[in-house]
């Protein structure tokens, strides 16, 4: 079912948690609310779920407005980031919860119970009490418990963030899959960036209350439209500038190291100053002697102040001019040789890798 | 190898402080106590005997009063708890108003004598009483156990508050969201998660009233008319009639019951821990928009609860100054000159006695808790339970057995000021040891720790990391445990003679005995008087030394 919150505003005390939010999420989509702490991703997620009540603007789910409808009418289903689960209930209980309140009967669900804890892959925990489980069995459960009611919508709190870095990936992938089975409308919220970008179909990047970017993973990350963003979706380097030049298909930025040339960007002209944004991994770097004269377009100088080798890639902090740091990530450096801190290279980026921003 | 011979030294020196502790709870709780235990199987004249027991169980009266005291402390621990829960959820669940002025009300009978209220009670309802003879004219008065349960309910609401709202503030609010979120009406979600999961704290409260209800012995003294309970009984059993034997007995009697309840209430509170949730959530306010129809009468039964404190305390101090109650409204200071009473020898004993159990008390208390939360050794659970397990000891039972264990050599202290301060240095230990154990739970080892690794020894540690962090809830074990001794009556007035009258026991006497209201009006207003100075000094030191450090 489908989710729209129109010009939602929320306040708390004199701060605007939530600042005229508006966004479309589709039927069977998996919605991403990703933002810093503080950025009102929770809140706009509690107020999809009737926890809290908007100040202003509508929320509809399946195309019903539901405003001042408490959270026990509104069929999502919440999974909380603590997980929520019933201390004094055993898994069973927990899960059987929702369906008790139905006043479902005893067979119907004893045979529900069953089918979702194997769905979750739980089946022999039934007897279980919450802490006796692992975080991530507790969060199946949590799971559990909000599937077996059919929920129209799955609202999902940083469900992630308390399992163990591995877990955590293959939790990634085995959500998205429960999701995609269940052809369920999801909305997440997390804080993750690689989260948020391996699990989503769209993404809302969230600052301060306000919306800065709704759009596909592969949108906000290689065409992010706010300073924020880029600097939120790990993009660190970034170059002030000037176009100096614009053609049919590309333009002539100069900065202070040299000249860049970027794909074409519309609605800028000469004269105009912008941010050069070079996505690390996009960069090249060869061990080379530190040129008196700037470089050709698109090539800096410079040395490599720190070098971190995390196995499957390298990273090289790299400092040009004493006054610019650029990150450059190479793969596969087992094979293309570590450079050692200190070394002198050259920097070559590609123009598919730039991506500018208006000033 | 090493690191475990290090561990043992430490042990060691630390069973080494703690070995002391032992040996005073051991004299001055534990040897009265068994006193009292030989003392009941001994007859008058010598000799091993069961007819003090024999005749409590089969002579009606005694009957009626064992059934009075269970009957009393029931009744009392059942309203008390349900208001106590009521008034909780109002203050940590809902949106009502005023929620932080009807808690800071409900403290105040916790810091004030006890007699306060059942004096108001008699003002209003007793044989002179506003409304039962100046207005009505009727032949009722409050004397009897209504009076007491009436008086008590206001008395130990603070306590069931507490305990209380301690377990509803620890329950995580999205349990309750969860609830709803499944489908669960704001009721059904009360009945299956909130309730459920405070019913441990219910059960904690009710038989910590139950017990302290049990032991009170200063409310029905003074409004019990007729009434008797196991508690005065035993005290006119021996003052009264000199049978300390059988009075023996009835305390033993009592102590078991008390402590049954204490056992009772320990484990329930004990069995909290299940609810700590894993992992960190969003922290979310447990303050919820709360429907009218709930809110309201919640509302109201607070708002009343607290008028009713507030009306105790102005009436009390308006009928301190007038002639008499209700008739004749002339001020007057007559009724706080009484030479013949010796007040100012009072005041003065109560003043020593009160500041000096007070110091030792918490003293004992903080040493004793850091002990039992900070280190290892020997006997430490047991250290804790016998501390905590005083809060539930009869102040009569340990007036009878003081009296037995120290009227005769090697120890006599009868007579002398110094047994009342032992007394109540014992009695009021459990508040600073609490108040000091609350306390280091919340104060994260690792402080500790990186002092050690810093290079300071224990010692240094000690004294310069952990004795600061604890000094607020030091300083609040003082002034609540010297408030506390103030207006204590039910151990030392066992314990008083000629020359060491207290304050407290004076009121009780002018009003219980000699029925005369408006002299324990007048010394009420006294007592009330110190108390809150206590009580401000309290706040004004805590606010100096402690809130930047209790929230490190």
């Amino acid at each position: 079912m489908s989710v729209e919150l129109k010009n939602v505003t929320k306040q708390f005390e004199n701060i605007k948690a939530v600042d005229n939010v508006s966004f479309k999420v589709e039927k069977g989509e998996f919605f991403t609310l990703l933002g810093p702490s503080g950025c009102g991703k929770t809140t706009t997620l509690r107020m999809i779920s009737g926890f809290y009540e908007p100040d202003e603007g509508e929320i509809y789910i399946d195309e019903r407005l539901v405003n001042g409808l408490p959270p026990e009418q509104r069929n999502t289903g919440f999974v909380f980031q603590n997980y929520a689960l019933f201390p004094h209930m055993t898994v069973f209980e927990n899960v059987a919860y929702g369906l008790k309140i139905r006043k479902v009967s005893k067979e119907e669900i004893k045979k529900r119970v069953s089918e979702v804890l194997s769905f979750v892959g739980l089946k022999g925990f039934e007897e279980r009490y919450p802490h006796q489980l692992s975080g991530g069995q507790q969060q199946r459960v949590a799971l559990a418990r909000v599937l077996i009611i059919n929920p129209k919508v799955l609202l999902l709190d940083e469900p992630l963030s308390n399992l163990d870095a591995k877990l955590r990936v293959y939790m990634r992938g085995e959500l998205r899959k429960i999701q995609q089975s269940l052809k369920v409308t999801a909305i997440y919220v997390t804080h993750d960036q690689a989260e948020a970008l391996s699990m989503s179909d769209r993404i809302a990047v969230m600052n301060a209350g306000k919306i800065e970017q709704i759009g596909s993973p592969a949108e906000i990350y290689g065409e992010p439209k706010t300073k924020f963003v880029a600097d939120f979706m790990g993009l660190v380097n970034m170059i002030e500038g000037r176009i100096i030049k614009i053609d049919n298909s590309s333009q002539i930025i100069e900065t202070q190291y040299g000249l860049i040339k970027s794909p074409l960007k519309e609605g800028v002209k000469e004269g105009d100053k912008v941010f050069i944004l070079i996505r690390p991994e996009s960069i090249e770097v060869v061990k080379s002697e530190l040129k008196s004269e700037k470089g050709q377009l698109n090539e800096f100088y410079g040395e490599i102040k720190e070098a971190s080798f995390t196995g499957s890639h390298v990273k090289y902090t790299i400092v040009i001019d004493k006054t610019l740091t650029l990150s450059a990530i190479i793969q596969d450096p087992l094979k293309k040789g570590i450079l050692k801190e200190g070394s002198k290279v050259k920097l070559t980026f590609p123009i598919e890798g730039i991506h500018l921003l208006r000033y | 190898m090493l690191k475990n011979r290090r561990l043992t030294k430490e042990t060691l020196i630390w069973l080494w402080i703690a070995a002391p502790i032992f040996m005073l709870l051991f004299l001055f709780v534990f040897w009265p106590i068994l006193n009292v235990i030989f003392r009941s199987f001994i007859g008058d004249f010598g000799g091993f005997t069961l007819s003090y027991y024999i005749e409590f169980f089969t002579t009606r009266y005694f009957h009626k009063v064992f059934w009075n005291s269970i009957f009393v402390a029931s009744l009392t621990a059942g309203i008390t708890t349900f208001l106590g829960f009521l008034m909780a959820y109002t203050v940590t669940r809902t949106n009502a108003p005023l929620r932080n002025f009807f808690a800071a009300i409900s403290y105040i009978p916790i810091i004030s004598p006890p007699f306060v209220i059942p004096v108001t009670l008699i003002l209003m309802f007793g044989r002179k009483g506003l409304f039962t003879y100046y207005i009505f004219k009727t032949g009722f008065s409050i004397y009897g156990w209504y009076g007491i349960v009436l008086s008590e309910i206001f008395y130990y609401l603070p306590y069931a508050f507490i305990v209380i709202s301690g377990v509803l503030l620890s329950i995580d609010s999205t349990l309750e969201e969860a609830a709803r979120q499944l489908g669960a009406k704001g009721f059904d979600s009360f009945r299956t998660v909130t309730f459920q999961l405070a019913k441990p704290g219910i059960i904690g409260a009710a038989s910590m009233v139950f017990y302290l209800s049990m032991a009170d012995f200063a409310t029905p003294m003074m409004i019990g008319g007729n009434f008797h309970i196991l508690a005065t009984e035993a005290y006119f059993q021996v003052v009264g009639r000199g049978h300390t034997g059988f009075a023996a007995a009835i305390s033993v009697i009592l102590l078991l019951i008390s402590f049954s309840a204490f056992l009772l209430s320990n484990k329930a509170l004990g069995k909290r821990s299940y609810i700590t949730v894993t992992g960190r959530g969003e922290i979310t306010s447990l303050i919820r928009p709360t429907k009218p129809y709930v809110k309201w009468p919640l509302f109201s039964l607070c708002m009343l609860i607290s008028i009713f404190i507030i009306l105790v305390y102005a009436l009390v101090a308006f009928n301190a100054f007038v002639k008499v109650p209700w008739v004749d409204y002339s001020f007057t200071l007559e009724h706080f000159t009484f030479e013949y009473l010796d007040l100012l020898n009072s005041f003065k004993n109560s003043l020593i006695m009160a500041s000096s159990a007070a110091l030792a008390s918490s003293f004992i208390g903080v040493l004793t808790a850091f002990l039992v939360i900070r280190k290892k050794f020997l006997g430490k659970t047991f250290l804790d339970f016998l501390a905590s397990s005083l809060f539930a000891v009869p102040g009569t039972v340990i007036g009878i057995g003081y009296i037995l264990a120290f009227n005769t050599p090697p120890l006599v202290l009868t007579g002398t000021l110094l047994i009342l301060i032992l007394c109540v240095i014992f009695q009021k230990m459990p508040m600073g040891y609490l108040a000091a154990k609350a306390a280091l739970q919340q104060i994260d080892l690792s402080l500790e720790q990186a002092s050690r690794s810093l290079g300071a020894g224990i010692g240094t540690t000690f004294r310069k990391i952990t004795l600061p962090l604890l000094s607020p809830a030091f300083i609040g074990a003082v002034m609540y445990a010297f408030i506390a001794a103030m207006c204590t009556v039910s151990a030392v007035i066992f314990l008083i003679a000629p020359g060491t009258q207290l304050i407290a026991t004076t009121i009780l006497e002018e009003t219980a005995l000699a029925f005369n209201i408006s002299r324990g009006v007048a010394l009420s207003t006294i007592l009330i008087g110190v108390c809150l100075v206590a009580f401000l000094i309290l706040r004004l030191g805590t606010k100096i030394k402690g809130t930047s450090l209790i929230t490190v």
